[in-house]
């Protein structure tokens, strides 16, 4: 009864698509392999998962990628789990494929843990993207990173040379979400290499908060008690650096350099009130947007190969790199890493010009 | 062999890990026992132990309630928008705390009336709490507290954080409540024995529907500190942490087949679990490592617990035939009267 009834909605809803509106590029759709194809015409189904949702940063992304999806006739739904886990990302992108999702574009919690289902899922035809956090390159085709690690992990380095010069003997930590995240991981590991050769500078601890605002900063108190002679601390996680910056205030201890990535909405209290000098991050909405610009133009049955330029509205000219500027041996057609344009360091000159 | 009374408590087990596992880490690395460090310690305790004394309640009545994470970041979440519109601070933590209450009341309504088993009940509203922040927030985190809340968590009085004593105070209140009211001591009676309560006159239903109101009321209060000392909340607050409760309460003696512990035990299994959290980095275990490291201490706290317990029984037994030396026939009935008022 609901199943059939199910159809019947479902078909309804894709025949007035139909009507309304002109042909979004789904001439290569694949037939969906269970028994409502039929209803599955119309604009292509797209789905933009995050790692978590209830995150701002990932609403964000979601938020620009289904805009897009508006503007280019693509049918993109943003879904997630509150829960960043391998088996609930699983099990959303195994419904998303029943439900006749032709792309999917994924901010993985796991390398490895997805490569299965998006192996299979690549081999009924749906494309398979990765935005924010990558899989391992040949469990997709395209990954629209947000800065290669060398890039982002320099930028931590330098935002912290704005008050320690390289040359001063300098005592360091890191605080971000946890061990086994690939892309925060990447940057810690960059940023480390480079303090370890180019600096005086010495890393006394890492430290790991889970997601959780309040082990943040207990965690960051502790860190900063057992060292008290620390001079900065660098946090590559949107929960990892308002919970450092917190501790900071806690313990008036101001003197302590801040940096790392999160939103400007929930940094601009420790921004206007000086505790944090500047951030970094990028702007997300628009790493959902040319997410999906990307999907739009493969879906509509266009290659992209290494090297290769593609113009995105409101983005600019974006290339084609190799695997290898994330430090992949993997290379092969139509598979490759797309680079956003730019990234921001947010300052109190500047964090009022953001909502996100 | 006879040991002054407050040795005999249960909660000195507790005391007495704290104090060795203090002791260990401090020779590692002196700061620890800081005074300031140590108040910092207490006050990154406050949020568990508020959850790990309602959780302990509703451990005692012979259930439990794993929604009390998801259940403070509702509360915490309504809390927040309130704050941000400029509802005044009172009204902000009466209807909070209000609404704590209320959350907890339908699981206990499920679980007394709708004869749902609490671990069910609970795994329920857990999901259904967090979807709820989910839909209200829309998945964005609520910022823009006003300074003047945050700066109750600034506060400090003799000290410590003036919401360590405000901790402090619920929870010996709430123990007093329990150890010296009839209403307290029918709360252990109903995790005792349910069919038994009942027929001596205890209003079963309505102690179980209380207990999980008490721990909803709690939760929203940790709720509500939440907000001063992070000053903003996000959908992800307090994933996880009604396991971090669970285990808080049964460290501190509340055991997990009903009938006994206290919220003192809660409180100071709560601060044990931050003490070996924070004592990460002075101990300098790597990061990867922690996890790990942790569950083993809590293991072996555990495991140390239930020894020194066994052997703490066996001496009180011993020491009683000492005292009164059992009649062949009837050996136990002598002692019945002084058995149960324990």
């Amino acid at each position: 009864m609901t199943i059939q009834r199910k159809a019947l909605i479902t078909a309804s809803i894709a025949a007035l698509a139909l009507a309304g509106c002109s042909a979004g590029g789904s001439d290569g759709a694949e037939a969906s392999s269970d028994g409502n194809s039929s209803a599955s015409e119309g604009a292509a189904k797209v789905a933009f998962i995050p790692k978590l949702t209830g995150v701002g940063f990932f609403e964000s992304g979601g938020a620009g990628a289904e805009a897009a999806g508006d503007e280019l006739g693509l049918d993109v739904s943003y879904v997630g789990s509150p829960e960043a886990s391998v088996a609930k990302q699983v099990e959303i992108i195994n419904s998303q494929l029943q439900q006749g999702a032709e792309a999917l574009i994924v901010s993985a919690v796991s390398p490895d843990g997805l490569c299965n289902v998006l192996g299979d899922a690549q081999d009924d035809g749906a494309l398979v993207m990765t935005w924010d956090s990558d899989v391992n390159p040949e469990c997709r085709s395209f990954y629209i990173s947000q800065g290669t690690p060398d890039q982002l992990g320099e930028l931590l380095v330098e935002m912290t040379t704005e008050d320690i010069a390289l040359e001063d003997s300098a005592k360091v930590a890191f605080h971000y979400s946890s061990p086994t995240v690939t892309d925060q991981n990447q940057w810690a590991e960059v940023a480390k290499s480079i303090i370890a050769s180019d600096s005086s500078w010495e890393v006394v601890d890492t430290i790991f908060s889970e997601n959780q605002t309040e082990l943040a900063v207990q965690q960051a108190e502790a860190l900063i008690n057992a060292n008290p002679d620390i001079n900065a601390i660098i946090c590559p996680d949107a929960n990892a650096l308002p919970g450092t910056a917190q501790a900071i205030q806690n313990l008036g201890r101001e003197d302590i350099t801040v940096v790392g990535f999160s939103t400007p909405n929930v940094m601009r209290d420790y921004i206007n009130d000086g505790t944090v000098k500047r951030f970094g991050l990028w702007d997300v909405t628009k790493q959902g947007e040319l997410s999906v610009a990307v999907a739009n133009h493969l879906l509509g049955g266009g290659t992209l190969n290494v090297g290769d330029t593609l113009d995105v509205e409101g983005i600019g000219t974006v290339e084609v790199s190799p695997n290898s500027v994330q430090g992949y041996d993997y290379e092969a057609d139509g598979n490759g890493i797309i680079v956003m344009p730019e990234r921001t360091v947010f300052t109190a000159d500047n964090i009022d010009d953001f909502d996100f | 062999m006879k040991l002054p009374a407050f040795f005999k408590a249960r909660e000195m087990v507790t005391v007495m890990g704290i104090v060795v596992f203090g002791a260990v880490v401090g020779l590692v690395d002196p700061n620890f026992l800081d005074p300031n460090n140590l108040a910092r310690v207490l006050n990154s305790t406050v949020i568990l132990a508020l959850l790990t004394a309602g959780v302990a309640v509703v451990i005692m009545t012979k259930n439990i309630d794993v929604s009390v994470g998801s259940t403070m970041a509702l509360t915490a979440i309504v809390g927040a928008i309130m704050l941000r519109d400029g509802v005044p601070i009172p009204i902000v933590v009466v209807v909070t705390l209000a609404l704590g209450a209320l959350l907890g009341a339908v699981n206990g309504i499920g679980v007394a009336y709708g004869h749902v088993p609490s671990i069910v009940m609970t795994l329920g509203t857990l999901g259904l709490y967090r979807g709820a922040s989910f839909l209200i927030t829309g998945g964005y985190s609520i910022e823009s507290i006003p300074s003047e809340y945050k700066a109750i968590a600034g506060a400090d009085l003799l000290g410590l954080p003036v919401l360590v004593w405000l901790a402090a105070a619920i929870i010996i209140g709430l123990g007093l409540l329990l150890g010296r009211t009839r209403r307290g001591r029918h709360v252990y009676a109903t995790g005792d024995n349910a069919e038994g309560a009942r027929l001596i006159g205890v209003r079963v239903n309505g102690i179980v529907v209380g207990a999980f109101a008490l721990s909803g009321t709690l939760a929203a209060s940790a709720g509500l500190v939440f907000l001063s000392q992070i000053g903003s909340v996000s959908n992800q607050a307090g994933v996880g942490i009604e396991m971090r409760a669970i285990a808080a309460a049964v460290i501190g003696g509340v055991a997990l087949t009903g009938g006994s512990g206290s919220v003192y035990g809660a409180g100071l299994g709560a601060f044990f679990i931050t003490l070996v959290t924070s004592s990460m980095s002075f101990l300098g275990v790597p990061g990867y490592w922690t996890d790990a490291v942790i569950g083993a201490v809590l293991l072996l706290a555990l495991f140390t617990d239930a020894r020194v317990r066994a052997a703490l029984e066996a001496r009180r037994i011993e020491a009683r035939y000492r005292r009164n030396p059992p009649p062949d026939a009837i050996p136990e009935a002598v002692d019945t009267p002084e058995g149960a008022a324990r």
